[in-house]
């Protein structure tokens, strides 16, 4: 994915931890590696329409 | 051996049989595989002396030749800021390395070329190995290592290295370098504004001894202000002094940092290169770069800002608070689902106490429900849309640009305004991001901007609900919000010890925002807010359900109401900023409820929002406060809050009615 600020591509497993944050584990923010901004992973509910109307998950940068 | 680095004519490399080499670049791009894929499986992993910095050493061969292969900690750039960068610099500097290994992002060109340029200014004998070629190219970006190596006159190789793909071209590339069959000297990579170029000139001739790197890079460092350069010069050059005071100069001259325009200069060449090298399918971007630049500069990168802010008032205050939460809450709750709540539960609960406990005035359902989803949720979804629009365009990284300047003025830098632009959405989650800021006084400085004077997207979109029957009311409310992130900033910059940021972000394109990205945002916001909000409701009228019953509740909004009082405004604010401090959003929506049954209006509304805006933190903010900056500063920034909000709260009402202004 491609992050919203500063354009950084990487993927999700690149994604820096966010250890001692209290959300860890249960918190759907990707953080980019380079400037540290959080953006949304993924949503259930656009997953659902896709599976419904059997459209394949883009890259291009969500 | 480095080029430039005057250390005397070079060895026969032809004869030799060993040499060094030290893989850099940034984190994540692959260093690792690289170094894998040169070494083979085997790594002597050791600290680095004196630091907790791990460092790999492997051993390759190029036929005859034997390679020692260093894998030095991520560095963005020369400039070393993280205990890890300082020692990749270090093992650059000290270690001698025959040969360097920038390996880079090939997706990422434009954000990495800026350090390559930087290795070749320091005179190192540099491969540039292009990783990741094959996402590069399934991108949509095509670099072209050749025409690439023409414009750096160094070698450059594309690479796949988790594939061990292009690493013997990688090896043999290294081994020309070593023979000194590539990289004839080369022009300079890079050119500063004149003052600086001719501060740079006299540096050079200024310099006596040398450093590992060449005399340019020494002076474009010092006069950045690198720390360890200067503390090197301090100690060995008679000119330090000079140094100091050419460092001003040049600032005065370019009317900016040294650093800014180090920055800029090296920037605007990496696009040049990346312009001339690339062969993107995406060259359709002339209307956008010139929108892109329009947003940067001062003159109409603040109109810009306006009209933006504009549009999300437009969105946010009239399509959402006017349209949507009038039937949302005031149809469908207010009308239709709480009378039928009430009645259903007063049938099928015969103690009205318990019926209580789920519906009438603070009931679970018929408040919390009403508050999160018939209120709140229709206002921070079309912000989520609005903010989504405007991260997907590339904008936020302009508006850092565009507020760099201002920013400092608060003791921050445009970096900041990462942190401050998450905090619209969330100010808890934004506060754990002041993480990333370069200074300790940058993160107590912005968290307590982000406790008292940015408002949350609910806090936002609520507050805009509640004041946009009056253009004027919202716009006082606006300014002073602005003013006191600008006075209390200022002030915190003089009185908070430490020295102040630098600020470099690279700016990705401006693009036309992707409907689906922009859905993709919007749903899952949305989700992580239901996700959150809901709970925290529900549990918020349970709790005001027990302190009713144990008079708590009443006891804390009859002290709260004093302070209402003394600022003019009714008891029930009391309420309102007890569940303030509960949520931010609730104590809005606790608002919202107030104007609607027309208990407050005019300037006392505008007085309500601008100390509920800067009230206390809620529960969880001043949690995270405690966590992140330790319980003196947490307490601190608590107490400022507490008494700064009811302040302003009565210096505006009373400039309002010495004014004779009203809304």
């Amino acid at each position: 994915m491609r992050c919203p600020i500063c354009g950084f591509e990487f993927d999700e497993g690149q994604s820096s931890s966010c250890g001692g944050c209290p959300l860890r584990g249960g918190c759907s923010l990707v953080r980019c590696p380079n400037c540290g901004y959080e953006t949304p992973r993924d949503s259930r509910a656009v997953n659902l329409l896709d599976r419904i109307f059997g459209r394949k998950k883009g890259h291009d940068g969500a | 051996m480095r080029r430039g680095a005057d250390q005397g004519p070079k060895v026969l490399e032809s004869l030799r049989r060993s040499a060094k080499v030290a893989l850099v670049g940034r984190p994540n791009v692959g260093k690792s595989a690289v170094f894998g894929a040169l070494t083979g499986t085997y790594a002597n992993v050791s600290n680095y002396p004196g630091t907790t910095v791990e460092v790999f050493r492997g051993r390759s061969r190029v036929g005859e030749l034997e390679l020692e292969v260093l894998d030095t900690p991520g560095m963005y750039s020369l400039m070393s800021i993280t205990e890890e960068e300082k020692v990749a610099r270090d093992m650059l500097l000290l270690e001698s390395p025959d040969v360097v290994v920038h390996v880079v992002d090939a997706k990422n060109l434009e954000l990495e070329l800026p350090m390559t340029l930087q290795l070749l200014e320091a005179g190192f004998d540099l491969v540039l190995c292009l990783n990741m070629m094959d996402e590069a190219i399934s991108s949509g970006v095509q670099p072209d290592p050749e025409a690439l190596s023409r414009e750096l006159s160094a070698p450059v190789v594309g690479t796949v290295a988790v594939k061990g793909e292009g690493i013997d071209r990688l090896k043999e590339a290294i081994a020309r370098t070593l023979e000194g069959k590539e990289g004839p000297d080369r022009a300079l990579p890079v050119r500063y504004p004149e003052p600086l170029e001719r501060a740079l000139e006299e540096l050079e001739r200024l310099l006596s001894r040398d450093y590992h790197l060449s005399r340019r890079a020494v002076g474009v460092l010092a006069l950045q202000g690198d720390p360890e350069v200067l503390k090197a010069l301090s100690l060995a050059e008679e000119s330090y002094q000079r140094v100091i005071q050419m460092k001003a100069e040049v600032e005065r001259r370019l009317g900016k940092e040294v650093s800014y325009a180090v920055a800029e200069a090296l920037r605007a060449r990496a696009r040049e290169l990346v312009e001339r090298v690339i062969r993107a399918s995406e060259r359709r971007k002339r209307v956008l770069d010139r929108l892109s630049d329009l947003t940067i500069r001062p003159l109409t990168g603040l109109p810009i800002l306006l009209l933006v802010v504009y549009a999300i008032y437009e969105v946010v205050g009239v399509l959402g608070a006017q349209v949507i939460v009038d039937f949302t809450e005031g149809y469908l709750f207010e009308e239709r689902i709480n009378p039928f709540l009430d009645s259903l539960f007063e049938r099928l609960i015969p103690y009205p106490v318990i019926q209580d406990l789920f519906v009438h005035e603070h009931g679970m359902l018929t408040l919390g429900l009403r508050y999160s989803l018939g209120l709140i949720l229709p206002l921070v979804t079309v912000f989520f849309l609005v903010f989504a629009l405007l991260e997907d365009s590339g904008y936020l990284p302009r508006l850092a640009l565009l507020l760099d300047r201002a920013f400092k003025a608060v003791g921050l830098s445009g970096r900041a305004v990462i942190p401050m632009v998450l905090g619209l959405g969330c100010d808890t989650m934004a506060t754990i991001v002041t993480r990333t800021l370069e200074t300790r006084k940058e993160r107590i400085i912005a968290t307590l901007l982000l406790s008292l004077a940015i408002p949350c997207s609910a806090q936002l979109g609520v507050i805009m609900g509640v004041l946009h029957s009056s253009a004027k009311a919202l716009l006082i409310w606006l300014s002073v919000l602005v003013a006191v992130f600008l006075a209390v900033g200022a002030a915190s910059k003089r009185l908070i010890p430490g020295g102040n940021p630098v600020f470099f972000m690279e700016i990705p394109p401006l693009r036309v925002p992707s409907p689906r990205n922009v859905l993709v945002k919007t749903m899952a916001r949305v989700e992580w807010y239901v996700k959150e909000v809901v709970p925290i409701f529900l549990a918020a009228s349970l709790l005001i359900w027990i302190g009713n019953l144990t008079g708590l509740f009443q006891a804390l909004t009859g002290a709260l109401a004093y302070p209402a009082r003394w600022l003019g405004l009714p008891d029930e604010m009391g309420r309102v900023f007890l569940y303030g401090f509960l949520r931010r959003d609730y104590g809005a929506a606790g608002l919202y409820d107030l104007k609607e049954a027309g208990v407050i209006s005019g300037n006392s509304l505008v007085v309500a929002s601008v100390v509920l805006t800067l009230f206390l933190p809620c529960v969880a903010q001043l949690m995270v406060n405690y966590k992140e900056r330790g319980p003196r500063v947490a307490a601190a920034i608590a107490l400022t809050t507490l008494f700064f909000s009811f302040s302003v709260g009565w210096t505006l009402k009373s400039a309002l009615e010495w004014l004779g202004v009203s809304v």
